[in-house]
C-alpha cells in the first residue's frame, strides 16, 4: 500500500516546481556585477551549512517589529558605550588632563584650554592629590590607547550587528516586494515596513555605521528605494511602482545587499 | 577539460574557465534552487549568490567531494537561508508539528490530488523537503544529498522516510477512494 502511494507521489510530484528553461545569461551577467562589487569592498560571509532540525537561536527569528526596537535599542547601546567610555567611568576623573591656567601656558606656544600635566608638574599633584588614594586610577596612557581600542572593538560590534540585522531585513523586504509587484498585489503592510526600515537606515546612516564610504553608499541607495516604496501609497501610480523596481535593478540594490548580509542572519 | 582542470584556470584568473565552470554546473544548480524556491526570481537570486560565494571561495574547495557536490551544499545553504529569511518575514511559519495539516485539511476546497499533494510538499518542513526534492525529484544520491547538508547519509535517508510518511498522510484518504 505505502509503495503505492510513493509511486504515485513521485509521478505526481515531478512537475512541483517545474523549473524553466535556466536563464543563463541574465545571472552570469548579474554573478560578474556581484563578484566586482565583493571585490571591491563587499563583504562574502561564510556560508555555515544548514543542519536541518536543529534550532538555535536567532535575534531576526523576532517580527519585523520588535526587530526594529531590538535593532534602535541595540544602536543605543553601541551610542552609550561610546559615550560611558568617552567620559570614563563615573567618578573617575581624566588622570593626566587638566585645566592649564592661563598664566602657565607659555604664550603662543600651547592652546590654553587643556594640556598634558607631566608628572611631578603641580597640576598633575594637584590631580593626584584630589584623586585621593581610593580614587579609581585611571592608567598610564598606554592602558589608556587600549582602553580606547577596546572601546572601538565594542562599538564596532554593536554597529555591525545592528546593520547586519537591518540588511538582511531590507533585503527580505525588497525580496518580497519585488515579488509581489510581479504579481501585482502589493500588500498594504508593506509601506508600514518601508517606513519602519527607513527609520531604522536614517538612524544607522547617522551613526558610525554609516561611516564606511562602501556602507554609506549601500544605506543611501537603500534609503532612496525605502522611502520611494513608503511613498507609494500616498501616489498609488503603478508606473512609479515600476520606477522603484527600475531603480532597486539599475543601483543592483538586492544583490548589494546579498553580498553585504552575513549568511544566517 | 575536467573540473580540477577548471578550478585550477579560475584560480590562475583565467575568466573563460570561470565561464566554463560556470555553464557545465548551472543547469544542475538552478534546477535545484528553483525546485526549492518556487519563484523565477528568487531562484536567479539565489543562483547567482551560490556562484558569487563559490568564486570567491573556489580555493578552499579541497577536492574531498565532487564539486557539484560542493556547490550543491552551498545552493542549498544559500536558498534555505533566503527562503527563512522571506519566510520569517512574512510572519507566516507554521510549527514544523503542524505542517501535516496544511495538506490535509483542505480536500473539499482542492480536489485536485496534485494541487494536494504540492500543497502537502509545501508544507514540509525544509529540511525534509531539501531531501525529498533532491532524491525524488532532482535524483541526487543519499551521499550527495547527506554531503550537500551537512548530515550523515542515513540522516538523509531517515528525513526522506518520514518526509513521504508525511506525504502519504496527508494523501491518504485520497488513495483510499
Amino acid at each position: 500500500m505505502d509503495d503505492r502511494i510513493d509511486d504515485l507521489i513521485r509521478d505526481e510530484a515531478r512537475d512541483y516546481n517545474e523549473p524553466p528553461a535556466t536563464p543563463t545569461e541574465a545571472m552570469w551577467e548579474a554573478i560578474r556585477v556581484g563578484r566586482t562589487e565583493g571585490r571591491t569592498g563587499g563583504r562574502i560571509a561564510p556560508v555555515p551549512v544548514a543542519v536541518p532540525g536543529v534550532r538555535t537561536f536567532r535575534p531576526s527569528a523576532l517580527p519585523p517589529f520588535r526587530l526594529g526596537v531590538g535593532i534602535a535599542a541595540l544602536l543605543a547601546l553601541g551610542i552609550g558605550i561610546g559615550r560611558w567610555m568617552e567620559h570614563g567611568r563615573p567618578g573617575a576623573q581624566a588622570p593626566t588632563v587638566a585645566q592649564a591656567p592661563a598664566r602657565q601656558a607659555p604664550a603662543g606656544v600651547v592652546d590654553s584650554a587643556a594640556v598634558v600635566a607631566p608628572p611631578g608638574s603641580e597640576a598633575g599633584r594637584e590631580l593626584a592629590s584630589a584623586r585621593g588614594p581610593s580614587a579609581p586610577r585611571g592608567g598610564s596612557p598606554a592602558q589608556f590607547a587600549s582602553r580606547t581600542e577596546r572601546r572601538s572593538g565594542a562599538e564596532a560590534t554593536a554597529y555591525d550587528l545592528a546593520l547586519s540585522q537591518h540588511l538582511g531585513q531590507s533585503e527580505a523586504f525588497l525580496t518580497l516586494f519585488r515579488s509581489s509587484v510581479r504579481s501585482g498585489r502589493i500588500d498594504p503592510v508593506a509601506f508600514a515596513s518601508a517606513r519602519q526600515l527607513l527609520s531604522t537606515n536614517r538612524l544607522l546612516l547617522d551613526s558610525r555605521a554609516g561611516a564606511d564610504p562602501a556602507s554609506r553608499q549601500l544605506l543611501q541607495d537603500l534609503e532612496l528605494v525605502l522611502a520611494q516604496i513608503a511613498q507609494l501609497r500616498t501616489s498609488g501610480d503603478s508606473s512609479d511602482v515600476h520606477i522603484v523596481t527600475e531603480d532597486m535593478d539599475r543601483g543592483d540594490v538586492l544583490p548589494r545587499l546579498r553580498t553585504a548580509v552575513p549568511a544566517g542572519i | 577539460m575536467d573540473d580540477r582542470g577548471l578550478i585550477a584556470r579560475v584560480l590562475a584568473g583565467d575568466a573563460t574557465a570561470e565561464r566554463a565552470l560556470y555553464d557545465a554546473h548551472v543547469d544542475r544548480v538552478f534546477r535545484l534552487v528553483y525546485r526549492m524556491a518556487g519563484d523565477l526570481d528568487q531562484a536567479q537570486d539565489y543562483v547567482q549568490e551560490t556562484f558569487i560565494r563559490a568564486f570567491s571561495r573556489l580555493a578552499d574547495f579541497r577536492g574531498e567531494s565532487a564539486l557539484s557536490t560542493w556547490l550543491g551544499s552551498i545552493a542549498i545553504s544559500v536558498t534555505l537561508n533566503g527562503l527563512r529569511k522571506v519566510k520569517r518575514f512574512r510572519q507566516r511559519e507554521v510549527a514544523l508539528e503542524d505542517a501535516a495539516e496544511l495538506g490535509r485539511v483542505t480536500r473539499e476546497a482542492e480536489p485536485d490530488l496534485k494541487t494536494r499533494l504540492h500543497g502537502a510538499i509545501d508544507a514540509l518542513p525544509p529540511g525534509y523537503r531539501a531531501v525529498f526534492v533532491m532524491h525524488d525529484m532532482e535524483g541526487y544520491t543519499h551521499e550527495e544529498i547527506a554531503a550537500s547538508l551537512g548530515v550523515q547519509p542515513g540522516t538523509s535517508k531517515a528525513q526522506l522516510f518520514r518526509a513521504r510518511a508525511r506525504l502519504r498522510e496527508a494523501l491518504a484518504d485520497f488513495v483510499t477512494d
